[in-house]
């Protein structure tokens, strides 16, 4: 079959440098060539507009209000206080100003100016940040538990996010070539024995996950890690594949799927040739002709589990042994301040849909600025779009806390509803070109027409989990969801029940294509058949999987 | 009207003259009509004149004055009488002492005044004191009947004159839009007044088209679009206006437009005048009433310094030179009473038209005119403040009618469609490339195009952005360099892009491309001047002067053009 049209752009793109640089000096587009659209994502970049402009700048007789959303590369989703001062300028120079925590665990700025990028990354790079290979048909940010509380274990297994992160990044110098100006070097050889020259097929997803909490989705992704501990120890890791979530509206041969878990690797050697094996086999064996078969979930369930275990073992020259038992209770952030086993403090601040700013609800960006002026903190971010102010000793605790009082985060964090605290939504509109529905503009609102029916039938302890995507390829993993709304067109969505609360079950098609009075109306009766019918202790997914069975 | 009988007379009069008199009288009894004195015409001694120099100096903006003035000298020096040329710039008004022929043409810009070059010789004739009663001179005032200070600017060098008791050799000619075949009837008639006895070898008088140049139209507003984006410090409007009846009009044309003014504004100075709007007020020997009177036709914003003057004298009051509205001078210096505000209306003059560009071409935009206008600000007593004009014609609603003349700006329209085009544009300055463009564009020219442009902000303040885009991409614009300060890799100006490209525009020159300039006059126009100088001087490794005049020799071929305001 014919390759698809980016593999050849792959292939031409001279080490991913394509013709950008002759598209960035072109005067007379915001916008880069169509083949440099696809090159610039894996610089951690795509090229956007501001749909809501589009007929205003028509009439105009302008182009469209194009701009640059670029995504940084941070394994694991750890800043320094250095670092969020750097974004917090960065996003004010450049950008609208807003920060993006995504639900993988990094930051975006959208509405960055063509002729601001380069700025912007060479400010990133003087804070030691970069968005290599954020995007594009390559590895992607790895993802991995964030909560330090959870687990002694877990810097061990941030430090594996990073080896991951590093192990598979492109070989090419071009981010550095062409947004540093950085002179060619003459004895660097850019071959790149993992990616060649025609890198993925598709984008590649690797998330780590510690039990028994499952905040990073984990199964959602291509790769996922599951943290074995036993006494407090890292035994290896339970290697599972072939997660992900979207499908595309009337394309039945698109689904969503939950990775399968197909052995234990010991060790880091293991674990690590295991991981770089998998994006061989998928870079070899991967669809390039159809984008829409190309993840590793459809070559998986081409070429079977067991193909791919042998596969791996095989370049691994490794063995894959059984997976080991684990079990995963919850899939949330633990907002407020928890102290870890080291003794050393942790706030975790309720950002919703994760857009860092300061609005009418609190001040958190200019909280999040001055606390990290103190300096004495770390930043995380979490899979769920939240911030953590880690690693706080005893001694700097009331201050943060007086900051977090003073600007309003602390009441909003504490004082928003469970259902508002454990929903969120994708970016959809404004930037979003693959948008059919709003979603973080919209949640908000739609969650305080939700929380009066909540209180209605008197479920307001309940940790529901509500997730909204303005398309069903399920940024904002809607089909992971207790209740999931996926849009369908402009103020329709459908309506999905029944996920799981840990995040090992999909939700299924309930209501099609419905808007805002029948979805609340729906709400209103499935939370009153809940309250009524509910099995102590069975969660609203649990429930509603129960029911579409029965029917 | 004339009465009967004299009408007769003239009909007489008028059979038994050439060509050339009719023209010649034309102007003779337009200055005559307005200085509404008798031209005393020096008595010549023509054996003394041929003794000595005649001095001929021209003040213009866009190169009329001076054509004619070129056009003068020369005859004169055919004639053998022995002649200087100057720009008014060039001219020390020092002289005029030592001078004894003086020969003046001078346009009207402006409200009624003379060009910038001619500033410092204008300014000196109100000023000095000093008799010049030796003087002999003859004024040729350019204008356009579509101003209502009508030549002003030499009507006023030559009362000024007279006032010094110079002896006028001539009296005051006047041309309108059409302005050379009353300047070629001037020309021949000084010569006959210097030298009778010459030869004056009959010379073909170009054939006077029909003398009103300016054809009225009124257009309904269809679209009025503001063109910049939000964020952006400017306002500059795209309208779209249907036509009624077709307008013959060449890419490079302005339309000019008379502002009314604001309701409010009129309202509350007739309440200070205690006149009802729709008392009937005489103006110029026609009757109004009076809120129409001043909504449309007086000048009330602003008021020239002259008309303060009068008012001043009409009140007997002293009141320091300075410009004002009229609401704010009648509000410091109210009318004793009521019965005075005709008087006042007396003294007021006539709204100026304002000229705008037409950016719409005649092949792509048939049935329709487009003008792409900003809307003026400035600041005055510390106040922000907006252009009469400007404003009126950005706050038109579509479906509003509005009354125009076209305005053939002779110097700059659109080259033959095999040319190659430079354009240099700043701001609205784009309006008539676009013109241009579109009109190239919609005829297949086969000139290649090179488009300048600069402005503000690339994200709000790029004007015609797309239309522009489309044109390169199909290969009607085949280079456009353009000059952002905000949002932009580098932020350049218009002439410094030009410097910039030195190597490609020269091989354009000297292959016979044709360079355009529009926008503001400063600082752009004068920048991308002496950029190209500069360019000139290195290419063809000149002085600034041998420069100069290389450019000079391009805008005398046509070549190089300029709309500056
Ligand atoms: C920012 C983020 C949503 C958020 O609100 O946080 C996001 C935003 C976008 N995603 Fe996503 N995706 C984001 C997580 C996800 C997830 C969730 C996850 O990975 O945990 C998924 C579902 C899991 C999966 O991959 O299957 C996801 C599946 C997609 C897809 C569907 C891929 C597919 O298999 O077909 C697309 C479309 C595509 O790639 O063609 C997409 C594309 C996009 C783009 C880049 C739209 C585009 O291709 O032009 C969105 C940019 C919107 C904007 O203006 O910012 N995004 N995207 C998330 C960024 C994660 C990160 O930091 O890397
Ligand atoms: C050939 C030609 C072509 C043109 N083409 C275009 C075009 O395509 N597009 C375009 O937008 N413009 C064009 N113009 C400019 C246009 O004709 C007007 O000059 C412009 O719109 C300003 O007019 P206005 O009535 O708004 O400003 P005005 O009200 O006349 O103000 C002009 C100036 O007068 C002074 N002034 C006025 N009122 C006051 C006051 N109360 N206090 C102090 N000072 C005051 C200020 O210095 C001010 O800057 C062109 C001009 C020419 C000559
Ligand atoms: C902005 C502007 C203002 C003008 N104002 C007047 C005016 O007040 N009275 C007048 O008679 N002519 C006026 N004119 C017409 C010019 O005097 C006329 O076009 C003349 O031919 C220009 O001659 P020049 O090229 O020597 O400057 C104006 C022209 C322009 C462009
Ligand atoms: S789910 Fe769809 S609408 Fe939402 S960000 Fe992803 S691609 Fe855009």
């Amino acid at each position: 079959m014919k390759p698809s049209p980016v593999e050849k752009i792959k292939i031409e793109s001279k080490g991913l440098r394509g013709t950008l640089k002759e598209s960035l000096s072109n005067d007379l587009t915001g916008a880069v060539s169509d083949a440099d659209a696809q090159v610039i994502k894996f610089h951690g970049m795509y090229l956007q507009d501001d749909r809501d402009r589009r007929d205003e700048r028509a009439a105009k007789k302008l182009e469209r209000l194009y701009s640059f959303m670029v995504r940084l590369r941070l394994p694991g989703g750890n800043l320094t206080p250095e670092q969020w001062i750097a974004t917090h300028h960065i996003a004010g120079e450049h950008s609208t100003g807003v920060i993006k925590i995504t639900t993988r665990q990094t930051l975006q700025l959208h509405g960055i100016i063509k002729s601001h990028i380069k700025p912007t990354l060479q400010a990133f790079n003087a804070a030691h940040l970069d968005s290599i290979a954020t995007c594009g048909d390559i590895n992607r940010n790895v993802a991995a538990s964030s909560h330090p509380s959870f687990s002694p274990i877990h810097a061990q297994v941030h430090a594996y996010a990073d080896k991951i992160s590093a192990m598979l990044m492109p070989k090419t110098r071009a981010w550095y070539d062409i947004w540093l100006d950085e002179e060619k070097l003459a004895e660097y050889s850019e071959d790149d024995p993992l990616y060649q020259d025609r890198y993925l097929p598709r984008k590649f997803k690797i998330g780590i996950a510690i039990p028994p909490n499952n905040d990073v989705d984990v199964l959602t992704n291509d790769l996922a890690l599951i943290a074995i501990i036993e006494n407090e120890k890292l035994l290896g890791y339970n290697i599972a594949i072939g997660g992900g979530l979207s499908q595309t509206h009337g394309n039945p041969e698109t689904y969503p799927r939950l990775a399968t878990v197909i052995g234990f690797t010991a060790g880091e050697d293991d674990t690590m040739k295991a991981v770089y094996e998998v994006l061989t086999i998928q870079r070899d064996y991967g669809n390039r002709s159809d984008r829409k078969q190309a993840r590793l979930k459809y070559t998986v369930d081409k070429l079977g589990v067991d193909f791919f275990k042998n596969e791996i073992e095989k370049r691994a020259g490794i063995v894959l042994h059984p997976a080991k038992p684990f079990a995963f209770t919850e899939r949330k952030d633990l907002f407020g301040w928890q102290q870890s086993e080291n003794g050393l403090w942790h706030y975790t601040v309720f950002v919703e849909n994760g857009r860092v700013t300061d609005d009418e609800n609190a001040a958190t960006k200019t909280a999040l600025f001055e606390i990290a002026q103190g300096g004495n903190c770390l930043f995380r971010f979490t899979s769920n779009q939240n911030a953590i102010i880690a690693d706080v000793a005893e001694k700097h605790k009331l201050q943060i806390d007086s900051l977090l009082e003073h600007y309003g985060v602390k009441s909003f964090t504490e004082n928003a509803s469970q259902i508002r605290k454990h929903s969120m939504a994708c970016v959809a509109f404004n930037t979003c070109p693959l948008a059919l529905a709003e979603a973080q503009r919209y949640l908000p609102s739609f969650i305080s027409k939700v929380e009066p029916i909540i209180a209605k039938h008197g479920l307001q302890q309940e940790e529901i989990i509500l997730r909204m995507t303005g398309c069903p390829n399920g940024c904002g993993r809607s089909v992971a969801a207790e209740i999931g709304f996926i849009g369908t067109a402009y103020g329709k969505y459908n309506m999905q029940i029944g996920g799981d609360r840990n995040g090992e079950r999909l939700n299924q098609l309930h209501k099609q294509n419905i808007g805002e009075e029948e979805i609340l109306i729906e709400l209103d009766k499935l939370f009153g058949l809940y309250k009524s019918q509910r099995k102590p202790a069975e969660t609203f997914g649990d429930f509603a999987w129960r029911m579409l069975q029965s029917i | 009207m004339l009465a009967p009988a004299k009408l007769d007379a003239l009909h007489n009069f008028i059979e038994t003259s050439t060509k050339e008199e009719l023209l010649w009288i034309s102007g003779y009894l337009a200055g005559l009509a307005t200085d509404g004195t008798a031209g005393v015409v020096g008595s010549v001694n023509e054996s003394a004149l041929k003794q000595q120099t005649i001095t001929v100096v021209y003040g213009t903006e866009t190169g009329n004055s001076k054509k004619v003035a070129t056009m003068a000298a020369s005859k004169l020096k055919q004639h053998g009488i022995k002649t200087k040329l100057l720009a008014a710039e060039n001219f020390k008004p020092e002289q005029l002492y030592k001078e004894s022929n003086l020969v003046i043409s001078v346009s009207t810009q402006g409200e009624g005044e003379p060009p910038a070059n001619a500033k410092g010789l204008y300014d000196f004739l109100h000023a000095t004191q000093q008799s010049l009663s030796h003087l002999r001179y003859s004024v040729l005032a350019l204008g356009s009947r579509s101003y209502p200070l009508f030549c002003q600017a030499g009507v006023d060098i030559d009362s000024q004159l007279r006032r010094l008791h110079a002896t006028p050799l001539l009296p005051i000619a006047m041309c309108d839009d059409d302005f050379e075949p009353v300047a070629e009837a001037w020309i021949t008639a000084l010569l006959s007044t210097i030298q009778p006895t010459a030869n004056t070898q009959q010379e073909t008088v170009a054939q006077s088209k029909k003398a009103d140049g300016k054809k009225s139209f009124v257009a309904s507003l269809g679209v009025n679009q503001m063109l910049n984006d939000r964020g952006s410090n400017k306002e500059v409007h795209h309208l779209e206006f249907d036509l009624a009846e077709e307008l013959l009009y060449n890419p490079g044309n302005a339309v000019g437009i008379v502002p009314e003014n604001t309701a409010e504004n009129v309202n509350r100075i007739l309440a200070l005048l205690k006149l009802h709007p729709q008392d009937r007020v005489n103006y110029k020997g026609e009757t109004y009433e009076a809120f129409v009177l001043l909504q449309k036709k007086l000048s009330i914003l602003h008021l020239a310094s002259g008309v303060i003057k009068k008012y001043a004298d009409f009140l007997q009051t002293e009141i320091p030179e300075t410009r004002m509205d009229l609401y704010d001078l009648l509000r410091i210096y109210p009318m004793q009473n009521e019965s005075q505000a005709q008087a006042l209306i007396d003294i007021l003059n006539p709204i100026s038209p304002r000229l705008y560009t037409i950016s719409s071409s005649p092949n792509a935009h048939p049935g329709q005119l487009h003008l792409t206008a900003a809307l003026h600000t400035f600041e005055s007593v510390g106040e922000q403040r907006n252009g009469f004009a400007s404003s009126f014609l950005t706050q038109l609603k579509p479906g509003q009618q509005l009354e125009m003349f076209l305005h053939q700006q002779k110097t700059f329209q659109i080259p033959r469609s095999d040319r190659h085009l430079v354009m240099i544009a700043q701001g609205t300055g784009i309006s008539p490339f676009r013109s241009f463009m579109a009109e190239r564009d919609a005829i297949g020219a086969t000139g290649h195009n090179w488009l300048f442009f600069g402005e503000e902000d690339f994200v709000a303040d790029f004007y015609y952005q797309s239309e522009i885009q489309n044109w390169f991409e199909t290969g009607s614009l085949h280079y456009v360099n353009l000059a952002f300060e905000k949002n932009r890799n580098q932020s350049l100006q218009v002439h410094e892009l030009i410097l910039k490209e030195a190597t490609r525009l020269w091989q354009w020159i000297e292959t016979g491309a044709y360079i355009f300039v529009s926008g503001e006059k400063e600082p752009m126009g004068k920048e991308v001047e002496n950029a190209l100088q500069q360019i000139i001087m290195e290419k063809k490794g000149v002085n600034s002067e041998d420069a100069g005049a290389f450019l000079k020799q391009l805008a005398k071929d046509g070549r190089y053009a300029k709309e500056l305001y």
